[in-house]
């Protein structure tokens, strides 16, 4: 076992292995804080070159990749409210108001930090407990899918505190969106208004960016244009805006306000680890849960929405966190649990290595090297964030005449890049109107990305069930960990309303 | 060589790594050079990237470039289920620049099934690159270990095995329908997003059999994790030589998938000839064997246009032959 250790760690800590793992998380950073952009992208380009490198070299550069794009999705996401990967879709309800309160650099460490711990207790969880999670991921079919899809939908509908009613009606809406498309069951197109560009659905990317970025984008830029018409009225000066006054100095987060966010941290770890491990359920899903299981437990859930760092770490933390976890399904079985986990997948494949059972026996070393390199590039992306932050800070506080031009045309170039489609550009502006409207009708619009992301698997796993069980609806309560689900939640449902009303 | 075209940001990212690693497009002056010119190659895939089309798209671009004079990209489009790809080949100046590759339910089962601009007839595939053998398996601790003991089961309790298999109509779904039509069995049909999630329901027991294609099993059947029972192919599979296929239980059902890449028809006979040699050629040399051999692509064997038109032709008959007969019933 230690003659083991040595020969993996000679194998990770080699000179060329750790430069491509610093090359792959200043790579990653840098995409993923490009909206539409994505790690995911840079590793699909690279890889058939990873044939013609050393597999622990190959191995460096894409997990850096990876991990330094999970990271990446939340500058942008916090700097201009623009999710750069879906994953930070959740950081960017309280990091862009953190922000918008002249805290960049406070809500970027936060994000830093608690992307780090998750990372690495998921990493962790990948090594050490891998197999029998693994199993426990095999139990989930659909009808336990459907129950965990339900239960993150009850979390997270009540969400918007006094607005319930809204949060509800607004999940509705995304989940509506998300059935425009094929039928997941007789693949027949739905909802498209005979228009054949909409059969395949609206992609996550061009509705996320667009329900968030272009309706701020249109906010922001009435706002500026009502202010010049003023300013022209009644040549009144404008006032000093907090923008002109940033002081960075002023905005450091400190010791107190760390320790305050690490309860939501190890909330998002503990939930991004075991989202992560289950094939398909993806990391917008874990971030969201994590976002919402956080405020329940919080000690301020008022502040949530609000720019609270407690909501970027949860979010952040439990995005991060599937980054270990999705391989578990990979390693144990040769599942790729995720789009990532496909990728590496076939970059095991062009080395010579098949994803399943026997990889780790087959390949012992590399794959020791790989656990090093997972852990190491850990620490180069917290030292290589660190030093990049303070200038993302100063990025962020860019006057909005020209910061709003330039988030515009990234939304744009960026929706086009992730998919190559006309029709995403279309579908990111449509989103955009619908998101103005639903901002003037003091909508929240968290819950419809929600809805959203979860829409497609909800309603496959429920249609699903039904074809297992023959029609049957009492299908849906035949698994215990799905009655333990719906337990769960409605157990969380009523405490949350005893505590608001001890409080009242 | 770099041409300054980037069509795309992200080719920019690799560039630096390609340059230092590969392509040095050499001096194997072709026709396809003097014919198609120095614009980069779009391989447009109307899948998502990390299977095993773009494993082999992949394995293409790294090796016919030099071949055919000019960078390849592979371009993932899988919008609008796959027809976005279709769409934007169709639409490309017919140059040769732009060229599809694809299993059957895209090129012909989708056209014959949805409201598109063009024909089957419109595809002129030119490089056959493999045949998929779609497989049939269970879980290693199933009752059911053999083709006659599934049938045996599913004629005692007619809809009550649970058949798990990727989009309705896909490569793994038609063979099943053809099987049913030939012996009368009948299984409850789950759809499933793929072949990964088909493995789960398998192996997590929610399901009972489930169809995908050998190379993604090979490595669950050695360590006795699953058993595949039977092959819908005429031979049996490289990879797993111990299964039988179906024509060997005494089932005339055979449905093997042909891997193509195409042009659109209206691209000149001369280019289509040009693309179909230099993929051909880099596809033959010694690394991209290595890499097919690793990625069990299956590409030992791959043949040109008179194949390839062959192949299509056929297919679609018999995709046709079993949408009527679904249509019947």
């Amino acid at each position: 076992m230690l003659d083991l250790v040595i020969e993996a760690s000679a194998l990770a800590f080699h000179p060329y292995v750790l430069m491509y793992v610093m090359l792959g998380v200043l790579l990653g950073i840098t995409l993923g804080a490009i909206p539409g952009l994505s790690g995911d992208m840079a590793i699909a380009l690279l890889l058939p070159f990873v044939f013609f490198l050393e597999p622990a070299m190959a191995m460096g550069l894409l997990v850096g990749i990876y991990k330094g794009g999970l990271f990446g999705g939340s500058i942008a996401a916090i700097s201009f409210g623009v999710p750069g990967t879906p994953g930070a879709a959740a950081t960017s309800i309280d990091g862009y108001q953190a922000k918008l309160k002249g805290k960049p650099s406070k809500a970027l460490h936060t994000a830093l930090y608690s992307s780090v711990i998750g990372d690495t207790t998921s990493d962790l969880v990948l090594i050490f407990i891998a197999v029998p999670l693994a199993a426990v991921a095999l139990s989930f079919g659909p009808i336990e899918f459907f129950a965990l899809y339900a239960f993150s939908l009850m979390l997270i509908a009540a969400l918007s505190q006094g607005m319930v009613a809204k949060g509800l009606a607004v999940a509705a809406i995304g989940i509506l969106l998300a059935m425009i498309g094929r039928d997941p069951i007789t693949g027949s197109a739905r909802l498209t208004f005979g228009m054949p560009g909409l059969s395949g659905g609206l992609s996550l990317i061009p509705v996320l960016i667009g329900i968030f970025a272009i309706s701020e984008v249109v906010v922001q830029g009435a706002k500026l244009w009502r202010r010049k018409v003023d300013k022209l009225m009644d040549d009144v000066a404008e006032q000093a805006s907090l923008l002109q006054g940033y002081d960075i100095r002023k905005d450091q987060l400190s010791w107190v306000e760390f320790k305050s966010t690490l309860k939501a941290t190890y909330i998002g770890a503990a939930v991004g680890t075991f989202i992560g491990a289950l094939p398909g359920a993806g990391q917008s899903l874990a971030a969201f849960m994590s976002y919402g299981l956080a405020q329940r437990f919080s000690r301020k859930p008022e502040e949530f929405g609000k720019g609270s760092l407690e909501g970027i770490a949860s979010a952040e933390s439990g995005n991060s966190a599937t980054a270990g976890s999705t391989f578990i399904p990979l390693f144990a079985f040769g599942i790729p649990g995720s789009a990532t986990a496909a990728l590496f997948g076939a970059a095991f494949i062009l080395m010579g290595m098949t994803p399943g059972p026997s990889l780790l026996n087959d390949n012992t070393e590399i794959i020791y090297a790989l656990f090093f390199t997972l852990i190491f590039a850990n620490l180069v992306n917290l030292v290589l964030g660190k030093v990049l932050l303070p200038y993302y800070s100063r990025i962020a506080m860019i006057q909005p005449g020209y910061l709003i031009p330039a988030v515009f045309i990234l939304a744009i170039v960026g929706t086009y890049a992730a998919n190559n489609s006309v029709v995403d550009v279309w579908v990111l502006l449509f989103a955009g109107v619908l998101g103005v409207t639903l901002r003037l009708l003091k909508f929240p619009l968290a819950p419809l990305v929600l809805g959203f992301i979860i829409g497609p698997g909800a309603e496959r796993a429920l249609r699903q069930s039904m074809i297992m069980g023959g029609g049957d609806w009492w299908v849906l309560v035949s698994s215990p960990i799905a009655i333990g689900f719906y337990v769960a939640a409605v157990v969380l449902i009523l405490l949350f309303t005893f505590a608001l009303r001890a409080k009242k | 060589m770099m041409t300054p075209k980037m069509s795309k940001i992200s080719v920019a990212i690799s560039a630096a790594m390609i340059s230092t690693a590969m392509l040095s497009t050499s001096a194997a002056a072709s026709d396809a050079e003097s014919l198609l010119g120095s614009d980069p190659i779009r391989i447009v895939m109307p899948y998502g990237a990390g299977g095993s089309t773009d494993i082999t798209a992949r394995i293409i671009a790294a090796n016919a470039a030099e071949y055919c004079g000019t960078r390849i990209d592979v371009v993932s489009m899988p919008g609008a289920g796959g027809m976005e790809g279709l769409q934007f080949v169709a639409d490309a100046e017919p140059n040769g620049h732009t060229i599809l590759m694809a299993d059957y339910s895209a090129t012909i089962t989708q056209t014959l099934t949805e409201d598109t601009d063009w024909e089957v007839e419109d595809w002129a595939p030119i490089v056959h690159l493999t045949d998929w053998k779609p497989t049939v398996y269970v879980k290693a601790d199933h009752p059911i270990q053999s083709i006659e003991d599934w049938i045996e089961l599913a004629e005692a309790e007619p809809n009550t095995l649970i058949f798990g298999h990727a989009d309705p109509l896909s490569l793994v779904h038609l063979p099943l329908v053809l099987l049913e039509m030939e012996t009368g069995i009948q299984n409850v049909h789950l759809p499933t997003t793929g072949g990964g999630e088909t493995r789960t329901m398998i192996l997590g027991g929610h399901a009972h059999l489930g169809m995908t294609l050998p190379p993604s099993i090979v490595s669950n059947v050695e360590e006795g994790e699953v058993t595949a029972i039977g092959v819908f192919a005429d031979e049996r599979s490289d990879v797993l030589p111990d299964v039988p296929t179906f024509q060997e239980a005494g089932y005339d059902v055979s449905f093997e998938a042909p891997l193509l890449v195409y042009t659109f028809s209206s691209v000149s006979d001369e280019i289509q000839q040009a693309l179909a040699d230099c993929i051909m050629q880099g596809l033959e040399t010694e690394t991209a064997q290595t890499m097919s051999n690793q990625a069990s692509a299956g590409l030992n064997n791959v043949q040109g246009r008179e194949s390839a038109q062959q192949i299509y032709r056929e297919t679609t008959e018999r995709v046709q032959e079993v949408l009527a007969a679904i249509e019947q019933d």
